[in-house]
This record gives structure tokens, sequence and C-alpha cells, in this order.
């Protein structure tokens, strides 16, 4: 696919850079939720293209690693195929659309259809970490909110919702409560992925780059969306609806507007490829 | 003393990978592969290869043990060969514990803004393992992120009184110290802040 680019690194970015970032992951993985700053470094692509996620992977990534890297569920994306094609060339490891035999998987705003498992990773690209920023503007604030729990300012916000629309208007990006602790963004997922957050199997690591933060929710960790007693969080609905091209009906479906038609297929489509040749395969493979 | 075949590259990265597997899954028991290093005086592989990892110069270190000769000459072998700055106790964000931390209680914990500012203690003890040791060890029940209801893991060398220290230095989530215990046959586990230590028993 690509040649070896010669005359950088293992993986492009310094070692000290590495080493700082390492650092921050395990903090991270430590304090489950919480948002650790880091010094995030120039790279070819610019910020907000995916750069927190990238520096995460490189990090993370050895000789022996297989790498996957997706778009919104899609392999083939031009974000997804330049990450890859850039870490291809400065790392020289193979690369992968198969869920199941990627060792790290770089995600931007989808959760792979097929579950995880212990040995894998997660890598989210994340375009905004504060899940307060909707209600306070200042960094001191959020901070500080944080410190203390004060969290009012967004249950207000989300009551707000419902007093005005009768439903929580935030759909891709919903916030969610992190071993009890922590309200965290868990990047534009859409709603159909945030309970798939709570006691996987897999660690999640979520990369920032521009606002230059690291954050993480190990494996086997209590993820509750924030809902009230009266008004539950729900997924999105697709209900009668099943991707045209495999026939899913309990995957997450992107909508396609053709003229007057509208067709849904599926938004993961290495998992829509395997469902095309076998329509019986199952999401999770995991022996319980 | 400077280790020249330690590979910063891709030792480094192995090493960070088993690292991180221990810190995602708190109380499991996992091993470094062989480093050709020759640690001084009888500090093991697994907490130097641990260390090269992390330390550079934009971290504070300390060594904490009795005998003032032995600290000077390991604080030298990880100046040499990671550029790391020497701190007191009170300020370092690594320490390295050979089998005795009496200042638990001083050692960084972080801010409520900035709790990652809490420091990371290798401890280093006599034997580690998932499975029961005989006696004279103690074997502690975690829970917490990370673990699928409970894991049980033994240790020697280990006082029981420490481990309760442990408990309260980490009572404040999200203030706390993460430690990483390394015992003999390159053995290690990590036990972050966020895991609770639910039993602790002397056998």
């Amino acid at each position: 696919m690509t040649e070896m680019i010669k005359g950088y690194n293992f993986a492009f970015i310094d070692e000290y850079a590495k080493r700082e970032i390492r650092r921050k992951i395990l903090k991270a993985v430590s304090i489950p939720g919480y948002q650790v700053p880091f010094g995030s470094r120039e790279l070819p692509i610019a910020r907000g293209w995916g750069t927190g996620g990238l520096q995460i992977t490189l990090s993370l990534i050895g000789k022996e690693d297989i790498l996957k890297v997706i778009d919104q569920g899609c392999d083939d994306s031009v974000n997804a195929v330049n990450i890859k094609r850039f870490i291809k060339a400065t790392t020289g490891i193979s690369i992968t659309a198969d869920t199941l035999k990627a060792t790290i998987i770089q995600t931007r705003h989808r959760i792979p259809e097929e579950e995880l498992t212990e040995a894998q990773i997660l890598v989210f690209q994340v375009p905004y970490p504060e899940p307060l920023r909707l209600v306070e503007p200042q960094e001191a604030q959020t901070r500080r909110m944080h410190a203390e729990m004060d969290y009012a300012k967004i249950w207000v916000f989300l009551y707000e919702n419902i007093v005005k629309w009768k439903e929580i208007t935030i759909g891709a990006r919903y916030p969610v409560f992190v071993n009890g602790r922590y309200i965290m963004d868990p990047s534009p997922i859409p709603r159909y992925d945030v309970p798939r957050l709570n006691y996987a199997r897999t660690l999640y690591l979520f990369g920032a780059g521009r606002e230059k933060r690291i954050y993480a929710i190990p494996p086997f960790t209590e993820v509750k969306p924030l809902e009230f007693e009266d008004h539950r969080f729900r997924i999105e609905d697709f209900t009668a609806k099943s991707c045209a091209l495999c026939g899913s009906k309990d995957t997450f479906l992107d909508e396609i507007v053709d003229g007057d038609r509208r067709i849904f297929t599926c938004s993961d489509t290495s998992f829509c490829k395997k469902r095309r040749e076998d329509p019986n395969i199952p999401k999770s493979s995991v022996k319980k | 003393m400077k280790e020249i075949n330690f590979d910063i590259v891709f030792d480094s990265q192995k090493i960070f990978r088993i690292l991180l597997n221990a810190f995602a899954h708190p109380g499991k028991v996992v091993r470094i592969p062989d480093l050709e290093i020759a640690p001084p005086l009888n500090i093991s592989r697994a907490s130097c290869g641990i260390l090269f990892t992390l330390l550079d110069l934009e971290v504070g270190f300390s060594v904490c043990t009795s005998n003032k000769r032995q600290k000077e000459k390991i604080e030298e072998y990880f100046i040499i060969n990671t550029g790391c700055r020497l701190e007191t106790i009170k300020s370092a964000d690594f320490i390295l514990a050979l089998g005795e931390l009496p200042q638990l209680e001083r050692i960084k914990r972080g801010s409520l803004e900035y709790p990652d500012q809490g420091a990371t203690v290798i401890y280093s003890v006599e034997e580690i393992n998932q499975s029961l040791l005989g006696v004279n060890s103690i074997s502690l029940t975690l829970t917490g992120p990370g673990i699928n209801g409970k894991r049980v893991l033994s240790l020697k060398g280990l006082k029981k009184q420490e481990v309760m220290k442990i408990i309260e230095v980490n009572k404040e989530f999200p203030l706390g110290v993460d430690f990483v215990f390394v015992g003999r046959k390159d053995k290690f586990f990590a036990l972050p802040r966020s895991t609770k230590i639910v039993e602790v028993k002397e056998i």
C-alpha cells in the first residue's frame, strides 16, 4: 500500500512525547472519566482531524500490532484512510478492516458492532472533551465543577430540554456518568453506542488533540447516561427498518436520501460486509 | 552503568503495553519479558524496565530505602539511564520503594482540580502470585473499575499495616497514589487509586 518513510522515529512522534502520553494514559486509566491534560504534539494532520486519537495510537503501537481505523463506522472514508496510510508509512505494521483481527482500533464516532475483547484497545478521536462546555464556557469553572462534583448546571440544562421539547435534544455526545464520579463526554458516538460503554470488556481510551486532553474508561466500569427517573435515556429508534445491503435489523443504520427515496444501510461497513456473506453471523463471539 | 541493551523504542513500547494492561485490570499478575540489563544491588529488572519506560527529565523521582548508600547508587543508575530529576518523597512523581515506605502519607496525591498529579509508586515486595502463597503471606481481595466482580491475589513481603496505610491514602478518590507491586521473577500487578481493597487476610 504505502512505502515506509525514512528519517523519522518509529511511529513518527519522538520518544519523549510518547513517554509523556504514556504517563498520562496510565493516570487516565487510574481515574476513570477524568480528563488528563497533555502536551498535544504537531502532526502532519491538522488538529481536529483525529490527532488526539492518533497520538494515543502512536504511543501504543508496536511491530506486532494489527490496526483498524474507522470513521463513522466506515473503514474507507478519507479520515480513516489517511490515518491508516500515515501509521503504515511510519511503522510498517499491518492494517485490517476486520474488527475481530485488530489489536488496536482507532475510531471516529462509532463503536464497532462486533463485541470487542479484553485483548483489544479502542481509541476514540474526541473533538470536544468537556461535557460541561455546553453550560459553562470557562475552563477554570468546569475544572472546579468537576473537582467539586458540582453538576447542577448540566442537570438543569437537561431538565429545561424536557420542559421545552419533551425530549433531551442531545443526539451524539450524550453525557455519561463514569464510575459514579465524573461526568464525561463519550465523543460524538450515537446514543445507540452509549450503553455499550457500560461494563465493556475492552479498554476505551479517548484523545482530544486540539483540546489537549486524554481520558479513559477501563473495562468493567460503570458508565451511565444522564437520565431522570421519569424520563429515561433512550437510543435511536430503528423499528421496522433494516439495512438495504445486508438486511440487518440489529445494527446502527445510516440514512441515505436519494431523491425521494430514503434507504438505510449499516454504519459499520466491515460488519455489513460480513453479514452479506453470512446473514446469521452474531454480533458477539464472546462466550458467556 | 548505562544500559546499552535496553531498546528505548521497542522495549519501552512492549513494557508500556503490559503496564497498561495491568492498570486496566487491577490485581491481575503479569510479567515483563526478560531484559538484558544489570541493575545495581538487587533491584528487579521489572522495576527498572517499568521506570525506564516512564521516567525522563520531565518527572521527579525518588528512591525509598533505609540504606543511604544504596539509595545514592540506585538514584545514580536511574539518572544515567533516564535523565530524571531527583526529588524528595514528598514531591516526587515516581517513587521506587524497596520493601518499605515509611512516608506513605506524605506522598503527592494530587489536587481535586488536578488529581492526575498524584504520584506513582513502584513497590518492590518479595513475591506476588494470583493464587495463594504459603505462610507469612497476605491475600488481598479487590473490586473496582477494571475488575469483573472480585479479584484475589497474594503477596509476600508486605505487612498488613502497610496495606491499611494504602487504603487510608487512597480513600479520598479521585485524590490518591497509584501503585505497581513488583515481585520475584519479574512479576507485577497494578493497584490504581480507583481500586478498592475490600479484604486483607494474613496467612
